[in-house]
């Protein structure tokens, strides 16, 4: 096994084993990637951190597979580095205990070799496979590591590093992407909230006046003194200290016998609004926004494991499917779709009663669908409520690919079926429309009746010519 | 048949000497208070409200020109499906200037949650909570602490009102400045659900909208009631707000008229409210009631009747009148029984039908003047059905609850051991004998 020690400055000869070779490397952002190559398992200097830790980004940011993939440790073994960049290299060695890593670097070597080449045109795709690829030639699991120099305060080092830091929020979108598609399993571990205006996590959360929003408040107890039915702030009752009703004179000697304390009182010094329920409100110390709690962005730290349809993905890509988004039950297979079409030809010979055959095609849906954020799933929500309010029991719909519907409507003659795909186009139309300006839906639908005389191929070929 | 005829025979050939000898109780008490005096003081409203047509007008204008802040509050525990309605009719009103404020006393239902959602929804301006029940009067308290407004006015939470009603309520204070408290006109909301609420509806219209109005004309007014009245804010506070109840309203009205302030009824201020379903819940509620006549006018303000610097006759004859046609009446009533019995016992079957009759007709003619009042007559007159079943609604019914409430409270003072205020609050009051 060829190994590399990369390093910025060259140690006088003799002081490595004879297995490994130097290569010096003295500024981290020109990476000799040709020279590096030939090695199955780098080795990292950690003494100089801050040139090591871009190493080890440009690295592991690099688009062949075959480099940011590689296997590759850290040295000295005790090195005082960060936790975030620590979870990037695939173990932290001395170079003489290096031969014992062998079985570990030769299986990522050869989960490598097994990967397809692979051309994905969205970002957040190519992200999410450069993902799936390391979790699956490392059997790693996903943890979220929390990390305070970090906005987010949650972060996943691997996926963290192809944002800039403005956008690295969107991390969590590229793991709910991986988790809605099936190509990873989360499991929870906590819960946390993200300013809406600049996504940072480093919230000042505290009661607030819901007149002014101040958070200078006065709290104090109210005071009901049972024998006069008085009930005022504590403050009326108090001469000296004593308690004194200020209605009947009475002095309040015990509690739950002569008065008790029902609620309390907040004051606020700013405004003088006194209420009972102040508002929590946080305030971003990044960008001093202040918010109400419902109002902020929720999200959920989850590990998670890739899953066998996210190793497959790993090695050969996938494509998101609108089934897949929009969660409508009931829906076949293409090969199921076929035989159902079959039925019904058959069915309208004997009958006579028509039926219809349609598509719909949401041509540039993946477009939207990366380019809409944390809206993504309320807006694909509502798609779905809509294409499930226009089928019927009897209908059937299946999915000829990622972006095309097929339905089967029964009994129904072709007005009906379009009259039904009018609703679904005009309504995603409108709701483009409203909610994203620079964004053009290019949507295609066709209806044909089914033909007596006709087969199943001859149907798909005439539904997708006319 | 032959009974009928028997019966027609033995009225016709007895004399009305006899007539009286047989009905003094009816002649000299129920009809001459509740028949003809009511009348007679209708009337003289109804002529007076058109002498002062011009006046009240002026009233009018004199709100709206300086448009004071009222503060509605509703204190309640486990009211939140009522609040709604109440809120909804609260906006709906023609006097704009208003401040709601729902009082929550410890609700241990969706209570909060839904007033919450009303305040957050814009149609209550403030909601308060006593986490630990204090019972109603610390709750009406505690909204009196935070009301800004010049004018208070308390409603029940299961109540709600007609769109002129606060504005109706207001206008007696700027007709005569003297008026420290007024009364609104209760009615019974759930008066379709069955006979008993039918019957304490007809009950309500006789006893809130005709005899209020009479003992106001006649400044004798006694209890602002607590479901809906309106008070001006600095006589509250003078009075130290409400004290513990049961019947916390009637104990405020008195200690308004100890504080030498009028107190009106103003029949067209209309609010509606729900009232007991069951005779069960009746019946509770009304011992409640009756007992605190005991222990508000006959123990706590007892001094009303006693000479002192404070001493105001139209004090001592608003009591004296309600212990007189409330108490000593109970005891006539038992009086008559017994007089009747002991020297008529053979007549009785004479005797007991006609006196139905006779209250029956005292109930038609004081139902004929409810709906000379009435701004809902076509409405009201509906209940009409249920007069017949009214006589010993409130001939029997009531006068054996009120007859046991009083003797509840005058040798166990029951009032104190009422569930409707904590323990711990009434233990207070009893020791400190209030």
């Amino acid at each position: 096994m060829k190994v590399f020690y990369l390093t910025p400055q060259r140690t006088p000869e003799g002081t490595y084993p004879q297995f490994i070779e130097p290569v010096e490397i003295p500024d981290p952002d020109r990476l000799p990637i040709e020279a590096l190559r030939p090695a199955d398992v780098w080795v990292l200097d950690l003494t100089h951190p801050a040139w090591a830790t871009s190493v080890l980004r440009n690295l592991r940011t690099f688009t062949d597979p075959e480099v940011y993939l590689r296997p590759l440790f850290g040295f000295p073994k005790d090195a005082d580095f960060p936790d975030f960049w620590a979870t990037l290299l695939d173990g932290s060695t001395d170079l003489g205990a290096l031969p014992a890593l062998t079985a570990q670097a030769e299986k990522i070597m050869d989960r490598i070799r097994r990967l397809e080449p692979l051309q994905e045109e969205h970002f957040e795709i190519q992200v999410l496979i450069r993902l799936l690829r390391y979790l699956y030639t490392r059997d790693q699991r996903l943890q979220p590591i929390r990390d305070p120099s970090r906005s987010t305060g949650y972060t996943y080092p691997f996926l963290v590093l192809h944002f800039q830091p403005t956008d690295e929020h969107r991390i969590f979108d590229i793991v709910d992407l991986g988790e809605r598609e099936g190509l990873l399993q989360g499991r929870f571990v906590d819960r946390f909230h993200l300013c809406p205006d600049c996504y940072s996590a480093f919230l000042n959360f505290r009661e607030t006046c819901p007149a002014c929003s101040s958070a200078d408040l006065k709290r104090e107890d109210l005071v009901h003194h049972f024998v006069c039915a008085h009930v005022a702030p504590e403050s009326d009752f108090l001469q000296g200290d004593e308690l004194i009703c200020p209605k009947c004179h009475r002095q309040l000697r015990h509690i739950g016998v002569d008065y008790d304390r029902p609620s309390v009182l907040y004051t606020c010094r700013t405004c003088g609004h006194e209420f009972q329920n102040p508002m929590v409100r946080a305030r971003c110390f990044q960008c001093g926004a202040q918010h109400l709690v419902e109002n902020l962005i929720e999200k959920v730290a989850k590990e998670y494991d890739i899953t066998s349809k996210g190793r497959n993905a790993a090695l050969s890509g996938f494509t998101l499917t609108l089934g897949s988004l929009f969660h409508i039950e009931g829906v076949v297979d293409y090969a199921t779709f076929k035989t159902f079409l079959r039925h019904e030809i058959e069915r309208v010979r004997r009958s006579q009663r028509p039926s219809t055959l349609a598509y719909f095609e949401f041509t540039n849906f993946e477009e939207l669908y990366l380019s809409i954020g944390d809206r993504r799933t309320r807006v694909f929500e509502e798609i779905a409520r809509v294409i499930r309010e226009n089928i019927r029991g009897s209908d059937v719909l299946s999915y000829l690919n990622e972006r095309t519907l097929l339905f089967l409507y029964p009994e129904t003659p072709v007005e009906g079926a379009q009259v039904a795909l009018q609703r679904i186009t005009q309504f995603i139309h409108q709701l483009v429309r409203d909610n994203f300006q620079n964004f053009q839906p290019l949507l295609k639908t066709n209806a044909i009746p089914i033909d007596p005389q006709g087969t199943v191929e001859s149907h798909l070929e005439q539904l997708f010519k006319t | 048949m032959e009974t009928l005829v028997n019966f027609f025979l033995f009225w016709k050939t007895v004399g009305l000497d006899r007539i009286v000898r047989f009905f003094w109780y009816f002649f000299f008490l129920e009809l001459t208070r509740y028949v003809l005096f009511d009348f007679a003081v209708i009337t003289w409203y109804l002529l007076q409200k058109r002498r002062n047509r011009e006046k009240y007008f002026q009233a009018r204008q004199k709100l709206y020109a300086e448009s004071p802040k009222v503060s509605v509050i509703a204190p309640g525990k486990n009211e939140g499906e009522n609040l709604y309605k109440l809120a909804r009719s609260l906006n709906e009103q023609t006097y704009r200037n208003l401040e709601i404020i729902i009082i929550d006393d410890g609700s241990d239902d969706q209570t909060p949650l839904i007033a919450q959602s009303l305040l957050k929804a814009g149609l209550i301006d403030r909601f308060l909570r006593n986490e630990v029940r204090g019972g109603k009067a610390s709750a009406a308290n505690l909204g009196l602490r935070f009301a800004t407004g010049k004018f208070i006015v308390h409603v029940d939470a299961d109540s709600s009102l007609d769109r002129d009603a606060i504005e109706r309520i207001l206008i007696p204070f700027y007709l005569d400045p003297c008026v420290g408290a007024v009364g609104g006109n209760v009615k019974v909301r759930n008066w379709r659900t069955n006979v008993i609420t039918a019957l304490q509806a007809i009950e309500y219209l006789k006893t809130i909208s005709v005899a209020r109005l009479v003992s106001s004309m006649l400044g004798i007014y006694r209890v602002v009631p607590g479901a809906y009245g309106a008070f001006r804010r600095d006589l509250l506070d003078q009075v130290g707000g409400w004290d513990i109840g049961p019947g916390l309203d009637g104990d405020i009205t008195i200690k308004i008229r100890k504080a030498h302030c009028k107190i009106v009824f103003e029949p067209t201020s209309v609010c509606y409210t729900r009232v007991p379903e069951s005779l069960r819940a009746l019946t509770r509620q009304r011992l409640r009631w009756y007992r605190s006549l005991v222990r508000f006018r006959i123990r706590k303000h007892r001094d009303i009747f006693l000479p002192h610097a404070n001493f105001r006759w139209s004090n001592w004859i608003s009591f004296a009148e309600n212990l007189f046609y409330n108490v000593v009446l109970d005891i006539t009533w038992l009086v008559y029984i017994v007089d009747i019995l002991a020297h008529f016992p053979t007549l009785i079957g004479y005797i007991l039908p006609m006196n139905y009759f006779l209250y029956l007709f005292s109930n038609v003619f004081q139902f004929f003047a409810v709906l000379i009042l009435s701004e809902r007559r076509h409405e009201e007159w509906k209940l009409s059905v249920y007069l017949p079943l009214i006589v010993p609604y409130i001939g029997l019914y009531l006068r054996f609850v009120r007859t046991i409430a009083y003797l509840q409270e005058i040798f166990f003072r029951s009032s104190y051991k009422d569930l409707w205020n904590p323990r711990k609050t009434s233990a207070q009051a009893k020791a400190h004998g209030l």
